[in-house]
């Protein structure tokens, strides 16, 4: 296995210096906002304001470029789903459709066609926030930032244990591969290309979950001798504080939320259309 | 006054195991004690030390007879958390207790568990790795230290923690030659300047006891057989009479005929006195036979017209990561029969070379051969054919459910008949002392046993070249010879062998060539016997020449180097006496 | 002696532990196996881990493993669907039902023939739960129903359970037997 990688990357923009808390707070507010609207000309403004966001964290573009690669082809993909299953779902919204093209006794409105390219803008508007969040904030300081919003340290520190022996658990993978292809086993050649990834992966699975569950046993060993779990509370070595720019950024939030709010309800509450 | 741990009658059975482990355990520990647990591999001194710091019975559950007292207080009564304020254990393994994403967290998290302030942390956790001078890695991750740097980070953990008595399974079992030294110098500093209870399971037992220790608790076989101060001990025999090397130079004196009481026997080797002693091993050296024929019994008939090699190296590169260098400019060739010790620092690169031999990785630059032809196009499965390797830390070779398929798994695909697969599975099941254990699960054995099951399964496979990283750490010497004299009848028959090692004096014994690495780089290539006993070579390197050697400083002698030969020689005839007996 | 079997609903050590390890094995495996794409999920084999950590720990086990292991997922992709990583807890958390199935016991190798057939029964439940839950929040977005229940829940839960029901039963026949062998070891001759 290739040794895999998160996506973030260090730095030290006004973002990567954010707390977790607040990019949370701010990404699940994007979210929100941006579910709210079927009207393309808000949802063009959401997307091009997370893309320049991302633009001002410094971050290349090359670096999202194979994602962005991959969220195009599935909104494309859901897209022609769409189309195909709901020919005229925008009847939902609209009362007089205009027909498009009729095949086979389904008739696809114009309409629809439209709604469904609303619909990838809606999904590519979010991946910008989701993306930099990723981007921006240290695994390792994920935990102690979920354990200061209330969540019991218990399950926040599972996930520290998953980012401390995800390496392991991945140099555990490999070694049982050598290993047992050292003993002759044969794992690389011959056959067609997915038949032998399954076969790779069964020989090497269950030797692998044999393995983690003794690393449970030695690990929950040491975490214990070690005193954890003992109180109803703990303290972070690498627990982070609110600056005022922690303030800053969640007062903008807050003022996001209650600007989509009021333009949903009063301003644009519909699906929007040029024709 | 009274002791801060007690164990009484104590016996102790696994969970599904049908007989106790160990049995009728009675033992007093003082405050301020300084002991070392010896016993072989098996006997059960991790799973003592288990009662000690309450893993028995809070974690394994199985079933405990006798009390164990910590400070008056049954172990039962107190929460795991309670008895670990009181002992701080380093655990065998030094993955599995790296907790922590980086150094410093890693330090600092028995401090969160107990909600010491963050600012308050951050002054403790650094003046914790001040004293096991490992500030500057603080940031580092888990992956990027070697074996020695983790546990020193694990001692730094319960440092801070400031418990009574420490407690340390095998914290030597991974070091080179120096971090050793300076592990036990730095607990020697703990025990005395902060009058801690230390309670040390070694092998090595020559490095523990040269700094000094009360007691030596001997185990065999799940009991304990004595309880002595070390020169007593020493003295009485019952070590060698379990299958524990006595230190080197104690066992040399032995050799020569000195004869010790306990109130004599010199504990170090600067407490040899050196005008008694000297005339007597002139005496020796100067008796018996002569040069050559030390020479002959010192070695194989070393290969010397140019065979083909089994593998060679040419000007190999190599790094994990692109910019940070692990191996280079590494050359070599090893000829068929070729006995090679491959030696060097924590984090040389040795082990990265092994791997590198096996492909499970590619070099960055330079070219590997194998028999002759480059080894680029060839897979591990073709590799492994010719290369037995045995990878340092057990864990990351076992992969079936029970001994026996383990061992199997090899030949299993190599297409002996069946016959055949029975008979050398048998025969390295012997060989490595599992026989007795055949269908036992893997998690069940003792790290010892772990190791020489991963011994087993590659002898099983009949390689022609045994790459063995590490082969005897963690085991005793009686386990420890019967398979380095079963290893080295196969080189007689022409499989080569490289061995990874720290321990300079296996080298001498089994090897006649060494390479050594120094960051990442050969730094010598030369005879085992020529290298060991050039010292300033070796402290270049972080190695240190063994306790013979400086034995034959101590007296003087003129070629120090002579001793060690003698010695090798006579021990060589004294063993196959032992054998055709 | 054989071993007590524990409450799955506490936070123990131990628990916690497994939660962590078993979301990395979950996170990695799915990963490294998405060579099976369909839509924007993937068909993943990964999830017998989910299954078989369910039987042997429980529900609260399950649904965390579950739930970080697809946060894992998403940190290596660089995508964020909150709604996919409650699913796939769901999933876990069905999968752990089977831990509070009578007279099935893992540790000790205990398990009969009808609780086979109850493990497919109930990750089959979990997988039409979560994944359709996940899918009925992508429809409450305004992303038409029959899209979303063709493109994803459908296929995912086709095939997931076809993958609990095979590799997942084989795996927990296989560390059945393992613990059930593990019994009244003996040093032999
Ligand atoms: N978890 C376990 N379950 C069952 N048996 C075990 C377990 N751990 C160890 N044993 C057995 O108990 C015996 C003693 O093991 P222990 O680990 O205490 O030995 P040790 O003296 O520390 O050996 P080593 O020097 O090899 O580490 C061994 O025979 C081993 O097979
Ligand atoms: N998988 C890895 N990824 C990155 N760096 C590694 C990896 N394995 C080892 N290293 C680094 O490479 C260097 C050489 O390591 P190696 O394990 O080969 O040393 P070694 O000579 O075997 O040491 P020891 O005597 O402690 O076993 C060390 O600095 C180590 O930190
Ligand atoms: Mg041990
Ligand atoms: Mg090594």
């Amino acid at each position: 296995m290739k040794k895999l990688n998160f996506q973030y990357i260090h730095g030290n923009s006004a973002l990567h210096r954010l707390d977790a808390r607040t990019k949370l707070a701010l990404l699940i507010i994007w979210y929100i906002s941006v579910i709210l609207f079927v009207d393309m000309r808000v949802l063009l403004i959401f997307f091009i304001g997370g893309l320049s966001l991302f633009l001002l964290s410094g971050i290349p573009f090359g670096r999202i470029r194979f994602m962005m690669g991959f969220l195009i082809s599935f909104v494309v993909m859901m897209g022609i789903l769409t189309n195909l299953f709901t020919p005229s779902y925008a009847g939902k919204y609209v009362e007089i459709q205009h027909q498009l093209v009729t095949i086979a006794g389904r008739t696809l409105t114009k309409e629809t066609a439209f709604y469904s390219l609303t619909l990838m803008v809606k999904y590519l508007a979010v991946f910008p926030m989701a993306i930099l969040f990723i981007l921006t904030t240290n695994p390792s300081r994920l935990s102690s930032s979920l354990n200061g919003m209330g969540i019991t340290y218990k399950i926040t520190y599972a996930l520290n244990i998953a980012l401390r022996y995800l390496p392991d658990v991945q140099r555990d993978f490999n070694h049982i591969s050598y290993a047992q292809q050292a003993r002759g086993l044969n794992l690389q050649g011959g056959g067609p290309r997915f038949g032998r990834k399954v076969r790779a992966l069964l020989a090497i699975l269950f030797p692998l979950l044999l393995s983690s569950l003794d690393r449970v046993e030695t690990v929950t060993n040491a975490m214990e001798l070690r005193g954890f779990g003992s109180r109803r509370k703990r303290t972070w070595y690498r627990a982070t504080t609110f600056t005022s720019l922690d303030y800053l950024f969640l007062g903008l939030s807050a003022l996001l939320l209650a600007g989509s709010i009021m333009l949903k309800m009063w301003v644009l509450p519909g699906f929007w259309y040029p024709f | 006054m009274k002791p801060i741990i007690s164990i009484q009658d104590v016996t102790y059975t696994y969970p599904r195991v049908k007989h106790p482990t160990i049995r009728q355990i009675n033992l007093d520990i003082y405050p301020g004690e300084k002991i070392l647990i010896a016993g072989p591999s098996g006997s059960g001194k991790s799973t003592l030390a288990r009662c000690i710091n309450g893993l028995i019975p809070h974690s394994y559950k199985g079933e405990l007879q006798g009390a164990v007292m910590i400070d008056g207080k049954p172990i039962t009564e107190m929460p795991i958390v309670e008895i670990s304020e009181k002992v701080g254990t380093i655990l065998q393994d030094p993955e599995g207790q790296f907790i922590g994403l980086s150094v410093a967290e890693d330090v600092a998290f028995g401090l969160e568990n107990r909600e010491v302030p963050q600012r308050e942390m951050e002054v403790q956790v650094k003046a914790a790795l001040e004293r096991v001078g490992m500030v500057q890695y603080m940031d580092g991750s888990p992956q990027e230290l070697s074996g020695g740097e983790k546990q020193k980070v694990a001692l730094a953990g319960i440092l801070t923690i400031d418990p009574e008595v420490l407690l340390l399974d095998e914290p030597l079992a991974n070091l080179d030659p120096v971090s050793g030294l300076q592990m036990m110098e730095l607990m020697e500093r703990i025990h005395k300047q902060a009058g801690k209870t230390v309670i040390i399971v070694e092998h090595r037992i020559e490095d523990v006891i040269a700094y000094g220790v009360d007691r030596i608790v001997l185990m065999v076989d799940g009991a304990i057989v004595a309880d002595l101060p070390a020169a007593q001990m020493l003295s009485s025999g019952l070590l060698k009479e379990a299958g524990i090397r006595h230190p080197l130079y104690l066992e040399a004196l032995h050799q020569v005929g000195c004869s010790y009481t306990a109130d004599d026997l010199p504990l170090r080797v600067d407490e040899v006195d050196v005008e008694e002693t000297a005339p007597i091993v002139s005496r020796w050296l100067s008796n018996g036979e002569n040069e050559a024929s030390i020479e002959a019994a010192s070695g194989h008939d070393r290969n010397t017209d140019e065979t083909l090699p089994i593998i060679s190296f040419h000007g190999v590169h190599f790094g994990y990561e692109p910019h940070v260098q692990v191996l280079s400019e590494v050359s070599f060739a090893i000829q068929p029969g070729e006995r090679v010790a491959l030696l060097g620092h924590n984090g040389a690169g040795k082990s990265t070379l092994s791997q590198l031999m096996l492909g499970m990785y590619q070099p960055t630059k330079g070219s590997i051969a194998i028999n002759g032809k480059n080894a680029s196009g060839m897979n591990i499965a073709e590799r492994g054919r010719q290369i037995g390797y045995v990878m340092q830390n057990p864990n990351h070779m076992l992969s079936q459910d029970t001994v026996l398929a383990e061992i199997l798994l090899g030949p299993k695909h190599s297409g002996f008949s069946q016959e055949e697969i029975g008979r050398s599975v048998d025969h390295a099941l012997a060989i490595c002392d599992l026989a007795g254990y055949r269908n036992w699960p893997i998690s069940a054995l003792s790290h010892g046993q772990k190791k020489r099951l991963t011994i087993a399964s590659v002898l099983a496979m009949n390689p022609k070249l045994l790459l063995l990283d590490e082969p005897t750490a963690g085991q005793d010497y009686r386990h420890y010879r019967e398979m380095m004299a079963f290893i080295d009848g196969l080189s007689k028959q022409g499989i080569a062998l490289v061995m990874v090692t720290h321990d300079m004096h296996l080298a001498m014994e089994y090897t006649d060539r060494a390479l050594v690495l120094s960051k990442g780089r050969i730094v010598a290539d030369t005879s085992t016997m020529a290298l060991l006993a050039n010292e300033d070579r070796l402290t270049g390197s972080q190695l240190r020449p063994s306790s013979l050697y400086e034995l034959g400083k101590r007296l003087a002698l003129k070629q120090p180097d002579r001793l060690i030969r003698r010695y090798i020689a006579e021990e060589r005839k004294g063993s196959a006496q032992y054998e055709e007996a | 002696m054989s071993i007590q079997k524990q409450s799955p609903w506490s936070l123990s050590t131990k628990n916690v532990v497994v939660i962590g390890i078993g979301a990395v094995l979950y996170g990695l495996l799915s990963y490294a196996t998405n060579f099976i794409p369909v839509g924007g999920n993937s068909l993943r084999p990964a999830i017998v881990i989910l299954t078989l950590i369910g039987a042997l720990f429980g529900p609260l086990v399950g649904f965390f493993a579950g739930l970080i292991g697809n946060i894992i997922v998403d940190l290596f992709s660089g995508q964020i669907w909150i709604n996919w990583d409650v699913g796939n807890g769901v999933i876990g958390l069905f999968a752990g039902f089977a831990y509070l199935l009578k007279g099935l016991d893992l540790s000790n190798g205990r398990i009969k023939g009808i609780h086979y057939l109850w493990i497919i029964l109930l990750n089959f439940a979990g997988n039409v739960v979560g994944l359709i839950g996940a899918t009925l929040y992508d429809a409450a977005t305004g992303t038409p129903i029959e899209t979303t229940l063709a493109g994803w829940s459908l296929p995912s839960i086709i095939v997931n359970t076809a993958w609990s029901a095979t590799l997942g039963l084989l795996l927990i026949a296989a560390i059945a037997k393992r613990n059930s062998s593990m019994a009244g070891l003996e040093i032999g001759k």
